[in-house]
């Protein structure tokens, strides 16, 4: 693991390295934005209180920072991560500014 | 006795049981039953310990129940265990036959 | 890139370990450290040594003090870019005072917020911050800098980088790092539970190095996966992912209209002036309805809103130091009237699991047990990222030895910085505070460039040193720091004694555990720093003779 790395330490395994953390960091984030405002937009609209949709949201979230972090780094498809964490991230975005734009 | 000591009392039962449990189940596993009795128990004497060990570390979260409000209670449970386990882990890779106290009859 | 799910979750665990576990360390440290964050406090600023008071008297005592108090010139500069026009320089009308006290402290923290005319936010209030001696309102002198809440506190999560909020980031990202590195190590741990009470400290270095990582790591995963998460979840919504103040504005705005709908607390000014009932009857009320509710307690959080004016309420909150909440079972009145508005209902299901998520991590609760056993698994998450960094190190030294790497030997000086080095800064500062002059001006800032020079002299020995370890050997900066850690704990506590009158001895026969508790611990540290700089030298001196030995069978 980190002995093969150090050893076909190339710049093109550099790139795909920093690809792989990139995706995680960042595609990580946006996908748990996502996932804080729609579940925080959503379980408000069911009539919950919104500090605690907003918590549960932000519990949400957090697991699932943690669960797309973890999947991206190990993922075979490094593409496939990219598109699914920002595409997902993206659509539960917009989703949840739709339901606020109902509600008020 | 007055309510404080009551607690006190129960918290210090809890913390003994934690400790006895953790050492028993540790007792019931073949690599640590041979740094304490320098021999293996019978499969038995395993499985008798091993339920002992999970008997106690239950008993020790009725007597945590019992000195505080339960949402305190469960938190000095889960540390109460894992201070036990650590004081169980230093034991046995340092003095192991001081375990013996808590099955002599192995 | 990897072959396997595991591959992947090693090399996960290995290199974000090694690049965050420095923050890592920190949080964990300081952690612990703020589990004590008032004992610290007396024992730093020592005219506070007094018992710990119940919430003062608000006409005789509170009132008088809010009515002093005013913005700092430096929180208004810091205001300026956020008003239009010219900035005021007096602040008339009080949006909020609040205190809030627990039964751990003697002196009492005050907050005043105003409104500020022009601001670009007409929401934004600017803040003041004053701490009084309950006893008689006597305010205390800002340059008393309490070490505990005020710097090893801020230091857990946030490093106190405070320029955009910038440490609070690097710590909430290395407590993400923290939960995978949880998650991968426990991937990678083939023998979890057939290893659970494993530590061989006679085996090979490596092994009884890991053994003690896994074991520091596995009893504790509850202790570990539990605060890296509920710190996250403290401050998910206010920084991490602010979405109620951003995206989700409108909805927010709109509970808030609700809330203020459904609960009859105003959620503006009226703009008509208009007087204040008398506070400590409210206080005295909201107490007899707490015992009439069998939940008998004292005042945690006193808050008048909208202050003289006559849409101004008083709220008063139960501490919570029987229960995980920090204060709860909220009670309103009419400032001008005194008469009650609401009774808080009990709280959602949802309110109480975050209640308790948040509570168990801020700890305001009395229970001494708990919050010793909190320190251990702090510790223990501490000698976890610590021997994580000599496993590191350890596997590879060699083998970089042996290629003429330096990387062993950069990430072992770092490793000495962040261990032993963290520990000398922390004895460094107490030292500083017992040693410079009782009215130095901003004398908490001296304390603060001493705890950061002797942690950055700790880095310049440890690089220093550091040669042995690029040839596959010890860095002997480890014990050398470790003699310096006993000289300093034992420093603190002799000046301890010498400039306060408060010798250990005599703290422990009147009782006094805040300072005494804080002494043994040192003496305690001190203790165990000699054993292993006992145990280092003897482990190098074994080394030594091995290879000499080995040079003689060369010859």
């Amino acid at each position: 693991m980190s002995n093969t790395l150090a050893v076909q330490g190339s710049s093109a395994t550099r790139l795909r390295v920093a690809s792989r953390v990139a995706a995680a960091v960042l595609g990580g984030y946006v996908f748990a934005w996502g996932t804080v405002a729609a579940v925080t937009g959503l379980l408000s609209a069911t009539g919950m209180e919104f500090h605690d949709a907003e918590f549960l949201g932000a519990v949400a979230g957090l697991l699932a920072y943690l669960v797309a972090f973890l999947c991206t780094v190990a993922t075979r498809r490094l593409a496939m991560a990219w598109l699914v964490l920002l595409g997902a991230g993206a659509l539960m975005t917009a989703a949840a500014s739709f339901v606020q734009s109902l509600l008020t | 006795m007055s309510e404080a000591a009551l607690a006190t009392c129960l918290l210090l039962a809890a913390w003994l049981a934690s400790v006895a449990g953790m050492g028993w189940l540790a007792g019931s596993m073949p690599v640590h039953a041979q740094q304490v009795w320098g021999r293996t128990p019978s499969s038995a004497m395993a499985r008798l310990l091993r339920w002992l060990g999970a008997a106690s570390i239950v008993a020790a979260l009725a007597l945590c129940l019992g000195a505080d409000h339960a949402s305190m209670a469960v938190l000095v449970w889960v540390m109460a265990s894992t201070g036990a386990a650590l004081l169980v882990a230093f034991t046995l890779a340092w003095r192991p036959r001081w375990l013996r106290v808590l099955a002599p009859w192995v | 890139m990897f072959s396997s799910f595991r591959q992947a979750m090693a090399w996960l665990h290995t290199w974000f370990g090694l690049v965050l576990g420095f923050v890592l360390m920190a949080a964990f440290f300081f952690g612990a450290l703020s589990v004590f964050d008032r004992e610290i406090d007396r024992w730093t600023v020592p005219t506070t040594r007094i018992a710990p008071q119940p919430m003062p008297s608000f006409e005789q005592v509170l009132r008088p003090a809010f009515e002093r108090m005013h913005p700092t010139p430096a929180a208004i500069d810091a205001m300026r870019p956020r008003v239009d026009g010219a900035m005021p320089q007096h602040f008339d009308t009080v949006v909020n005072w609040s205190a809030y006290t627990t039964h751990r402290d003697p002196v009492l923290e005050l907050y005043a917020g105003y409104e500020v005319p022009n601001a670009k936010d007409p929401e934004e209030a600017i803040w003041a911050y004053g701490t009084i001696d309950p006893r008689n309102g006597k305010a205390l002198s800002d340059d008393q800098l309490k070490i505990g809440s005020g710097f090893f506190y801020p230091m857990h999560y946030s490093l106190t980088l405070d320029w955009k909020n910038l440490g609070i980031w690097i710590v909430g990202f290395s407590a993400l790092m923290m939960l995978a590195a949880l998650v991968s190590g426990v991937i990678m741990h083939r023998k979890l539970f057939r290893e659970f009470f494993t530590f061989r400290p006679g085996k090979a270095r490596l092994r009884s190095v890991l053994d003690l990582h896994n074991l520091t790591g596995v009893v504790a995963l509850p202790f570990h996966f539990f605060f890296a998460f509920t710190g996250l979840v403290i401050f998910a919504s206010t920084y991490y992912f602010p979405v109620g103040q951003t995206q989700l504005h409108g909805l927010h705005e709109l509970h808030e209209q609700v809330e203020a709908q459904e609960t009859g607390l105003p959620h503006d000014r009226a703009g008509v002036p208009a007087g204040l009932a008398s506070v400590d009857a409210m206080v005295a009320e909201a107490q007899r309805r707490w015992a009439a509710d069998g939940k008998a307690g004292d005042v945690g959080f006193l808050m008048m809103q909208h202050v003289g004016d006559a849409n101004g309420y008083v709220s008063v909150y139960r501490a919570g130091t029987d229960r995980i909440a920090l204060v709860g079972d909220g009670i309103h009145f009419k400032a001008s009237t005194g008469e009650l508005i609401r009774v808080d209902p009990p709280a959602t299901p949802t309110g109480r699991v975050s209640e308790f998520l948040t509570g168990l991590h801020l700890q305001h609760f009395r229970h001494w047990l708990l919050r010793w056993f909190y320190m251990l698994g702090g510790l223990a998450g501490a000698v976890c990222i610590a021997t994580g960094f000599v496993f590191f190190v350890e596997k590879r030294k060699r083998q970089h030895a042996q290629r003429g790497s330096q990387g062993a030997r950069i990430v072992d000086a770092l490793a000495v910085t962040t261990v032993t080095g963290m520990l000398l800064a922390t004895l460094g500062i107490l030292v500083a505070n017992r040693l410079l002059p009782e009215n130095l001006p901003a004398r908490g800032d001296w304390e603060r460039y001493a705890f950061w020079c002797i942690w950055a002299l700790a880095l310049l020995h440890a690089a220093w040193r550091s040669a042995p370890v690029a040839q596959g050997r010890a860095n002997p900066a480890w014990r050398e720091q470790c003699i310096a850690i006993a000289t300093l704990a034992l420093a603190a506590v002799v000046l301890n004694g010498i400039t306060t009158g408060d010798y250990v001895w005599r703290t422990i026969a009147t009782g006094y555990w805040p300072v005494a508790g804080i002494d043994l611990f040192l003496l305690c540290s001190a203790a165990v720093a000699c054993l292993t700089a006992r145990a280092l030298k003897r482990r190098a001196s074994a080394a030594q003779s091995r290879i000499a030995d080995m040079g003689m069978a060369r010859v």
